[in-house]
């Protein structure tokens, strides 16, 4: 039986995991802008998903600005696939 | 559960989907000018046709080298635009169902090299590496269009 993912179900971390599922990283400038959030709402929506173990996130410089890197790890990918499937089922499509 | 309460969960489920769809389609309009698109397409394809057409060290072998070094520079410049988006291209994807279209990408743009060239060679169709070519860079021009990142996308719920 397929179950929904708690730390995934809500509606702006299902967002997150959605984006970063179509990526390999992601800015986390850039994923603000996309969400339309706070830099605080963000950055509590990625400690509930680092706590988690699907997701980390690396501060690094690039072209000479320091960026934060996002991307999820093989644990939150499969935690993600298994999110959607359980709501493909409950949708009817499996 | 109560009939009630299922219709609503149905409902959010269906409401969830169309909001990952949303998500993922939103983000991937972010992408490097079509322009680069087409330079990429138009350098692979340039690759098959000279490897289709070569013979010892015609100017079709040029045509491989200078393909392939146009290629692997619009290649780059598709990368570090999509690094100066905010996001970054990994060179193998992440999902077991981007893994399975990139292998057969690779395997139908591997049998089209081949095909052009065997055909001309085996059976004097003059023109199949042009063919090949074409379908070559029309296949790769689709796949970028569709699939930018190089990971596969549903993109079947934005209406579910």
């Amino acid at each position: 039986m397929l179950e929904l993912d708690s730390v995934i179900h809500a509606p702006n971390r299902l967002k997150i995991c959605a984006m970063l599922s179509a990526i390999s990283e992601l800015d986390f400038q850039l994923l603000k802008a996309e969400l339309d959030v706070s830099d605080s709402v963000l950055s509590k929506h990625i400690k509930a998903l680092e706590s988690a173990g699907y997701l980390i996130a690396e501060k690094r410089k690039t072209s000479g600005r320091p960026t934060t890197w996002l991307k999820l790890t093989a644990a939150g990918r499969k935690a993600f696939n298994e999110h959607v499937a359980a709501l493909k089922s409950i949708v009817g499509e499996l | 559960m109560s009939d009630k309460e299922q219709d609503y969960s149905v409902q959010q489920a269906s409401e969830a989907l169309k909001s990952i769809s949303q998500s993922q389609q939103q983000l991937l309009k972010r992408k490097p000018p079509m322009l680069l698109t087409l330079l990429i397409s138009l350098s692979y394809a340039i690759i098959i046709l000279g490897y289709g057409m070569t013979e010892h060290e015609n100017m079709w072998a040029l045509a491989i080298w200078g393909g392939f070094a146009a290629y692997l520079i619009f290649c780059f410049a598709y990368w570090y635009s999509y690094r100066l988006l905010g996001m970054k291209l990994s060179l193998w994807p992440k999902s077991k169902h981007s893994e399975k279209m990139q292998i057969l990408t690779g395997l139908t743009l591997a049998a089209l090299l081949i095909i052009g060239r065997q055909l001309r060679l085996s059976f004097d169709w003059s023109y199949s590496p042009h063919v090949c070519a074409a379908l070559s860079g029309l296949l790769l021009f689709y796949l970028l269009v569709k699939y930018p990142t190089g990971e596969y996308v549903d993109q079947g719920n934005s209406n579910a």
